[in-house]
């Protein structure tokens, strides 16, 4: 584990009047209107920058403007923390304490995941686009003219995003550049006819959470319905803002991407460097004198690579890199850790953290990354190092989702619940311990995945 | 001189050909004068001697003809039948007397030994020709039988191995890669048993820091099964080239394979054990003297398997580490270790999944932009904390 610490914020006296005063006035205010500036601030960033970029003359030029490009990000990346941070908090406060009023405290929980579902968010849209494109790929295959616009039409919406890993780095490519990855999430669609019709999950989806929600409002009085009305409608609208803000970061991100390999084609134009994605190893304080040639660069770059690909190849062997910012408070850890493997005889069994609730049994599929998403089949148990909103259409086809790095909050998390699949995770170690082939009962109730049956290890 | 079987003294680097990748490397290491249980090998020409004898060998290739690479199902069926007819299919009365006399031979070494064996039981493994090729593990060739008791057995595990090659993926395999069936074939590493009181891995170099001056032993009560396949947390060491014990930590151990009369079974290890380390120092002392002999015999570090049974340490493995850095070790062991992934806080682990995957100088940029943008947004702005003193760069 190779971290990074970072300087943190402290206690002050203002925090006893500041976070009741704020969350008191959120509660109050419907989380979509408070995005809704924060959006259009950055749709204009992103058309300002296209036409800066249009007047961008040589190395220098380009190099003020990604400076310029990632110093803008700033203001918006801190109104976005303003809108999206603990909204709904009181909210959703509120909403548990009806549902526990209305149907008991014994299936509050249930019910509250399922008034959850359905949500209009945007990975369950682009989850959508891309089930609707494995319909075509099955109706009219994929060298149909049909499917090709129908990709572009994805890739179009969606391909600023990730194409691994989430946001926060240009150094990774996006969907655009790798049409592959959603191609491989077709076929992996594909392998289950009943996932292609999207409609039909969507309506089970949406009955599921009316349901819920017509339980809890009839059991309430009519004053109380309303109130809790309002306060669901603004805890879903909170979940679906802080989505949505992600991907319009995604879109900056990409911005600063693009920019910064233009830069790179410059650079590589001029001999100051060899490979275009060199310049994601110089610091933001060296590219303007790398661009101006006052500084050599490739020195630099290539020690900066061959240091980063030892951190990478320790990162594969399970050694993850990460950043402390140490700015969350970090509770203890609430996980069940009660072992299974005494009920289950010679199995052996492993803790994690409790994501989603269910119990299942299934076959392990073990998938490392996105250039394995074709492996998994209808009905895996999917074993990963971490997921991100590229990985859940998955979600789709899988019985349960089991990860190392990961809390319930995380979007393997949330995307597990809202498809109503088991999902444990944290659990250490879990994809090198797991083999494809070996049958697991994945318990997201209590957080712990058991070895049933070792299989064929081949 | 025999013509089926070959003793582990009798193999070397050349072997790989007749005895496998798993039998020469075990020539190698006897040779070496490494304590490695005895053993032998059932060479390739036994296997195909066996198809040739029974008529399999046409039987197959007919039946192969029927197969439709592309249909998983008539696959696993023809599968099926050809691992059924390499198993119930007689074997030719010479090689079972090889086979029997091997045996015999290798019981009278071991009861000759210190170990005292009357009984002794055996693994039988394949042991590929095609190990060489970074995808022959898929192919199918990965059998192991441990405690393996009497010579009937031995003979019935021995065609057991042999089938392994018709598994239903390696059969789809090889297809895959247009392998002629027929031309892959397989030796059978047949080696004592010792009962292992302990056992485990070792890494004569440490492989998570780099470092070539630590060696990181893992072990766990009983055979070392529980630890190679990673069902049990086991014991870690990390001790210096020279004996120093640098780190321990103590792992919960929770089951013991263990050899027993007639086989192997698997139990529960007792609470009061599971508290202490499997491990003595004078173990450990012991285990570093052999892989500093181990790697001065090989000249770059090793990945071994060993076994304690009876205050001996045992030699039954060993190969290169294929993940070392080529240069002396200098991984990012500079670097803070700030936490292992064990038991982390959930907070913190969101924190991750924002950046999975190693960050570059200028990813690095725009993430303390980031940060610093929520720092600024949500702790100072919403939750009233006081700004820090300085933001890092």
């Amino acid at each position: 584990m190779v971290g990074v610490r970072l300087e943190q914020a402290r206690f002050s006296p203002a925090m006893f009047w500041r976070m009741p005063s704020t969350l008191i006035s959120r509660a109050f205010k419907d989380p979509q209107d408070i995005w809704k500036p924060v959006n259009n601030g950055i749709k204009s960033y992103l058309e300002k920058m296209d036409s800066m970029e249009k007047e961008v003359k040589g190395a220098p030029g380009m190099a003020r403007l990604v400076q310029h490009a990632i110093a803008e990000f700033e203001p918006l990346m801190e109104r976005r923390f303003s809108a999206v941070f603990m909204t709904s908090i009181v909210n959703e406060m509120l909403v548990n304490y009806f549902i526990r009023k209305a149907v008991g405290k014994e299936s509050a929980d249930e019910i509250k995941s399922r008034v959850l579902r359905a949500l209009p968010f945007r990975t369950a849209l682009q989850n959508q686009a891309i089930a609707k494109l494995a319909q075509i790929a099955a109706s009219s295959g994929e060298e149909s003219i049909k499917f090709k616009g129908a990709l572009k039409g994805v890739l179009e919406e969606y391909g600023s995003r990730p194409a691994r890993g989430m946001i926060i780095m240009p150094s990774i490519s996006t969907l655009r550049e790798e049409p592959e990855v959603v191609l491989g999430l077709v076929r992996a669609l594909l392998d289950d006819p009943a996932s292609l019709d999207w409609e039909e999950a969507m309506r089970t989806q949406e009955t599921d959470y009316l349901d819920a929600r017509s339980k809890v409002e009839n059991a309430l009085g009519q004053r109380a319905r309303g109130w809790f009305r309002t306060n669901l409608d603004r805890v879903r609208n909170g979940e679906v803002v802080r989505e949505e803000s992600l991907f319009m970061i995604e879109k900056m991100i990409a911005y600063i991407r693009h920019a910064s390999l233009r830069l790179g084609e410059l650079l590589v134009e001029k001999s100051f460097l060899e490979k275009t994605d060199d310049v994601f190893f110089l610091f933001m304080s060296e590219l303007q004198s790398v661009a101006d040639g006052t500084l050599d660069a490739q020195k630099l770059v290539n020690k900066r690579k061959q240091a980063f690909a030892r951190v990478y190849a320790s990162h594969e062997r399970g050694q993850h890199w990460m950043i402390a910012t140490s700015s969350i408070p970090q509770p203890k850890q609430k996980t069940n850790k009660k072992s299974r493997s005494s009920k289950l005889g010679n199995g052996f069994s492993y803790a994690g953290m409790s994501a989603s609730r269910g119990e299942v049994e299934g076959t392990v599929c073990v998938v490392k990354g996105p250039e394995e998403f074709s492996k998994l089949r209808k009905g895996d148990i999917l074993v990963a190092p971490y997921t991100a909103p590229v990985w859940t259409p998955l979600f789709r086809i899988a019985a349960a989702v089991v990860t190392e790095i990961g809390s319930p909050t995380c979007h393997a998390a949330i995307v597990a619940r809202e498809y109503g699949i088991p999902a444990v995770v944290a659990v250490h170690d879990i994809t090198r311990i797991l083999k494809d082939g070996q049958r697991v009962l994945v318990d997201g109730t209590n957080g712990t995945v058991s070895i049933i049956n070792l299989g064929d290890p081949n | 001189m025999t013509i089926y079987i070959r003793f582990l003294e009798e193999l070397n680097e050349d072997s790989l050909p007749q005895a496998g990748g798993k039998g020469a490397n075990l020539g190698v290491l006897i040779n070496a004068q490494l304590p490695v249980p005895p053993g032998f090998t059932i060479i390739t020409e036994a296997y195909r001697a066996h198809l040739d004898s029974s008529g399999l060998r046409d039987k197959i290739s007919q039946r192969l003809k029927n197969v439709n690479a592309q249909d998983l199902e008539s696959v696993t069926i023809a599968s099926r039948e050809i691992s059924t007819w390499i198993e119930e299919a007689p074997m030719p009365e010479e090689i079972k007397d090889e086979i029997v006399n091997a045996y015999i031979k290798l019981a009278e070494r071991m009861a000759a030994s210190d170990t005292g064996t009357t009984r002794l039981q055996v693994a039988v493994r394949s042991s590929a020709t095609a190990e060489d090729l970074p995808s022959a593990s898929f192919a199918g060739q990965q059998e192991t039988f441990l405690g393996v008791y009497g010579t009937e057995a031995l003979l019935q595990h021995t065609k057991k191995c042999w089938a392994s090659l018709w598994t239903s993926q390696a059969v789809s395999y090889r297809s895959s890669m247009n392998f002629e069936h027929l031309k892959v074939e397989l030796a059978v590493v047949v080696q004592a048993m010792v009962s292992a009181d302990a056992a485990g891995v070792m890494f004569t170099a440490n492989p998570v820091s780099g470092s070539r001056e630590e060696i990181l032993i893992s072990a766990s009560y009983g055979l070392g099964e529980t630890v190679v396949s990673g069902a049990v947390t086991p014991d870690t060491f990390i001790v210096s080239k020279k004996g120093a014990i640098k780190q321990r930590i103590l792992g919960t151990k929770e089951h013991r394979i263990l050899l027993v009369e007639g086989g192997i079974k698997t139990e529960q290890v007792p609470p009061v054990d599971r508290g202490k380390y499997c491990l003595t120092d004078a173990n450990i002392a012991e285990l570093v003297s052999l892989a500093n002999r181990v790697q001065a015999h090989y000249g770059s570090p090793q990945d071994t398997e060993w076994a304690l049974a009876k205050g001996t340490i045992y030699l039954l493995q060993a190969r290169p580490i294929t993940t070392m850095d080529p240069v002396n070790g200098n991984n990012p062991e500079s670097l803070e270790l700030l936490w292992t992934r064990r038991g982390e806080p959930s907070m913190i682990q969101d924190v991750i999944e924002h950046s999975p995957e190693p960050l570059t100088p200028l990813d690095m940029a725009v993430f303390c932009i980031g940060d610093r943008a929520f720092q600024k947004a949500a702790l100072t702005g919403i939750m009233g904390l006081s700004a820090p003193k300085k933001f890092t760069k």
